[in-house]
């Protein structure tokens, strides 16, 4: 049981803050999503948005691509291989921990 | 206001997505509209039957589109969501934003056909059991399970007050219609019009609103 609880201190801190972990979950749930799309289903104001992907495009859990869908500019993010494996194992250590 | 991820930490990631999503997708009111449509085409087929004499031609043309609406509900559901897919990304991109969803999860399919086929042996079951002890009008359970089953789905499907407010109704509407008078097709009509006329207003509310806010810029900075 405690080998479990201490299993707790390999979480990876940067998924573990609830903003970004919204962010990660709603992306592995979808192929892609655009900025404005996770601005309104995380309910995140627009600034601590931009800082989550910042922080998360910086780890490489998160790829950004600036593009535009007619005259529409997109901010398209997408989970990386690697934010897949994270968020994996945050899953399966939260899971044995709780 | 409320922080949007207080609490988010008690949840697994997969309950955070399906929530987060569900309520990305409810908030243009699309998919109400879209509901309250084939509901209120039910209703009105429904009503036609029952309003015309049995054999004669509307009553036999309206009962033969009410069966191919059941029998085919797949066809408006899937064109609904075409509809609704291309709504949004012709007209509401920078209100809502753009989402690439995966393939059809083959489990979460199942599901609902599973829940959907054992709501409907309940309700056919509790109906004959209705029926043979002559308790109620004759198949009167079937508007009460109806109504509580909808109303139960409504307020399941999102936590906005609107869903908890159109479930009560319903249920509520279907028992009171379970202990009135009214015939079986009558009771149907009404409590399926009354269905697709609230989500039909909810849904034109929620998407006026949402036209009427601003855009804001979709970029990082």
């Amino acid at each position: 049981m405690s080998a479990k609880i201490q299993r707790l201190a390999e979480i990876d801190r940067i998924i573990h803050e609830p903003g970004r972990l919204m962010i990660v979950a709603l992306l592995a749930a979808v192929q892609e999503a655009d900025f404005q799309y996770l601005r309104q289903a995380t309910g995140l104001t627009q600034g601590n948005l931009s800082a989550h992907l910042s922080k998360l495009e910086e780890a490489r859990y998160v790829a950004i691509e600036k593009t535009f869908r007619g005259k529409y500019p997109l901010t398209i993010c997408r989970l990386t291989d690697r934010g897949r494996e994270v968020l994996d194992t945050y899953r399966k250590v939260i899971k044995s921990a709780l | 206001m409320n922080d949007p991820s207080s609490g988010i930490l008690e949840e697994s990631p997969d309950v955070i997505a399906q929530r987060l999503m569900q309520k990305a997708s409810n908030q243009d009111g699309l998919p109400e509209i879209a509901a309250g449509l084939i509901l209120l085409t039910f209703a009105g087929l429904n009503g036609l039957q029952a309003a015309f004499p049995p054999g004669s031609p509307v009553n036999k043309d309206s009962g033969i589109a009410l069966m191919a609406l059941m029998v085919l509900l797949v066809i408006p559901y899937f064109a609904s969501v075409w509809a609704i897919k291309k709504v949004r990304s012709r007209f509401l991109l920078g209100k809502i934003g753009y989402v690439k969803l995966k393939p059809l999860n083959r489990s979460r399919f199942s599901r609902v056909i599973v829940i959907g086929v054992i709501a409907f042996v309940v309700a056919a079951v509790l109906a004959a059991a209705a029926a043979s002890r002559h308790a109620f009008p004759r198949l009167g359970w079937l508007l009460a399970v109806d109504g509580i089953s909808f109303g139960f789905l409504a307020a399941l499907s999102d936590r906005r007050p609107r869903y908890y407010i159109g479930g009560g109704l319903l249920a509520a509407i279907g028992v009171l219609l379970s202990f009135s008078n009214v015939s079986q097709s009558q009771g149907l009509t009404i409590l399926y019009g009354f269905i697709g006329l609230f989500c039909l207003v909810s849904g034109s509310i929620t998407l006026s609103t949402l036209l009427q806010t601003p855009a804001e810029p979709g970029e990082m900075s």
